[in-house]
């Protein structure tokens, strides 16, 4: 099934953010949102999540589908412990162990096993973006939004989380939409790029991102921005 | 307030103890009367004394009563009205009146109303109750105030259920609010019950001993009653910080 946005207006006090916007993603890969700050990613996001509805036009692909967020801030409840955050997410159907193992086998796969019983104030930023990224893919979602979750992060620390991500999701191939304003993510995990334009947005280019010709897509992109 | 002393401060502690001790009995030795101020040794035999006597049980427990009784009705509301307050602006708007008059009423004028209103052995419940009332409650609400509403939104993009919400974000987010109300509550609201007793004179009651005590000039046994009131309130206040240290592990 094709996820498609169709002739999309939304305005906010009056100041329009899509007008006639019309987008396309792929499902089972990781697809990239570039674009300037404030230009209304967040806002495609929430729209695509039903947490916001568009003021005309249609989203096709997505009743019904199940998402999971990784925010800017990490957001884990301070008085839950790691594995507490990631079950806090889990649907309440699950018997406590099953909650319990599914838990645990992500807190696994970010490498956190000695934290499972920390609360987030013991753990670094470092740390908490990685439970927030497990907790995403502990919940039984069809698409994972992201909203420039490694903003903020110093470079090797973006570094690493980039690679937990990409051997996660390896293993998973679950629908990514990712926003962000850097290129260099982009390139890093991205199987397609949409450059958006300042408000009332367009999709100013579509790219295909082959590993073999980063630089050459990072110049080529570098001019839309 | 978390205290925890180290050493060095808990001598510190001990000495500035043992100075007031020592005050203490130059005073009643330079006024050498029972009925100004007794002598530390003879408080402290006046208490023995006193511990020992048949009645003492049934007085002490007839005050802890009313204070809990006191105490669970402004709990209780304290903490289901300042969560709706939180919850509801206007619900807010339309309580703020009636907790600043009652914040702002001196004790004493609730007192000799309430001696109007109340026989003697409700009247330090109701005292007790309007002094606790809003401090709970203004705690609770500030508590309900510091929720990070991007908790919540997290909660809802991820679809758990507003029963979860409540149980597993709201309550966790305030407890630590409830228990500070609580404790400036019960720190509070034991003055204000022992009051109610002085003046109200039910028949069982510290504050109706006390009263008694001044009577006769029995100030040792003043002095001795004084003591029990500071060691039950002290004794409260670790019971609220023993119940927050279960509750609230993750702060620590």
């Amino acid at each position: 099934m094709t996820l498609l946005l169709q002739n999309i207006c939304k305005s906010f006090n009056g100041k329009e953010i899509f007008k006639d916007f019309n987008i396309q993603f792929t499902e089972g890969i990781i697809t990239c949102i570039l674009g300037p700050s404030g230009c209304g990613k967040t806002t495609l996001l929430n729209l695509i999540g039903g947490i916001l509805q568009p003021d005309s036009g249609q989203c096709s692909g997505f009743t019904d589908r199940k998402f999971s967020y990784i925010f800017q801030e990490p957001r884990l409840l301070p008085w839950k412990t790691v594995r507490g955050n990631i079950e806090f997410v889990l649907p309440e159907e699950l018997a406590s162990t099953e909650r319990k193992e599914k838990a645990d086998e992500l807190i696994r796969r970010v490498n956190l096993c000695e934290f499972a019983d920390y609360y987030p104030g013991q753990l670094s930023g470092g740390m908490k973006q990685r439970v927030s990224i497990a907790r995403a893919f502990a919940s039984s979602s069809d698409i994972i939004l992201m909203d420039e979750p490694l903003n903020g992060l110093d470079f090797s620390l973006k570094q690493n989380m980039l690679k937990w991500f990409s051997q996660i999701w390896q293993a998973d191939r679950r629908t990514v939409i990712f926003v962000t304003h850097d290129i260099d993510e982009t390139l890093a995990i991205g199987n397609e790029v949409y450059v958006f334009s300042h408000a009332p947005v367009k999709v100013v280019s579509h790219h295909v991102i082959d590993s073999s010709s980063t630089s050459q897509l990072k110049n080529e992109i570098m001019k839309n921005l | 307030m978390k205290t925890s002393f180290t050493k060095k401060q808990r001598y510190f502690t001990l000495v500035s103890v043992v100075i007031l001790i020592v005050i203490w009995k130059l005073l009643s030795l330079y006024y050498h009367s029972d009925f100004i101020l007794p002598s530390p040794e003879k408080t402290v035999w006046t208490a023995i004394n006193l511990i020992c006597t048949k009645d003492f049980l049934e007085v002490v427990g007839i005050t802890i009563l009313r204070g809990l009784t006191g105490f669970f009705i402004a709990g209780i509301a304290g903490v289901a009205l300042g969560i709706w307050a939180g919850n509801k602006p206007g619900f807010y708007a339309f309580i703020s009146p009636l907790i600043v008059v009652i914040r702002s009423t001196p004790v004493i004028a609730i007192t000799l109303l309430a001696l109007i209103w109340f026989t003697p052995d409700y009247l330090p419940v109701f005292i007790g109750l309007l002094t606790m009332f809003p401090l709970v409650f203004t705690n609770v609400y500030d508590g309900m105030k510091s929720i990070d509403s991007s908790l919540v939104e997290m909660a809802k993009f991820y679809k758990v259920s507003d029963k979860r919400i409540i149980k597993e974000i709201y309550i966790p987010a305030i407890t630590p609010f409830i228990i500070s109300g609580i404790s400036n509550a019960v720190g509070i609201g034991w003055r204000a019950i022992i009051i109610g007793e002085v003046l109200g004179q039910p028949k069982y009651g510290i504050g109706t001993q006390m009263q008694n005590a001044q009577t006769f000039l029995k100030v040792d046994v003043l002095i001795a009653w004084t003591f029990v009131v500071i060691i039950l309130s002290y004794l409260f206040e670790l019971l609220v910080r023993w119940v927050e240290s279960k509750l609230v592990t993750w702060k620590s």
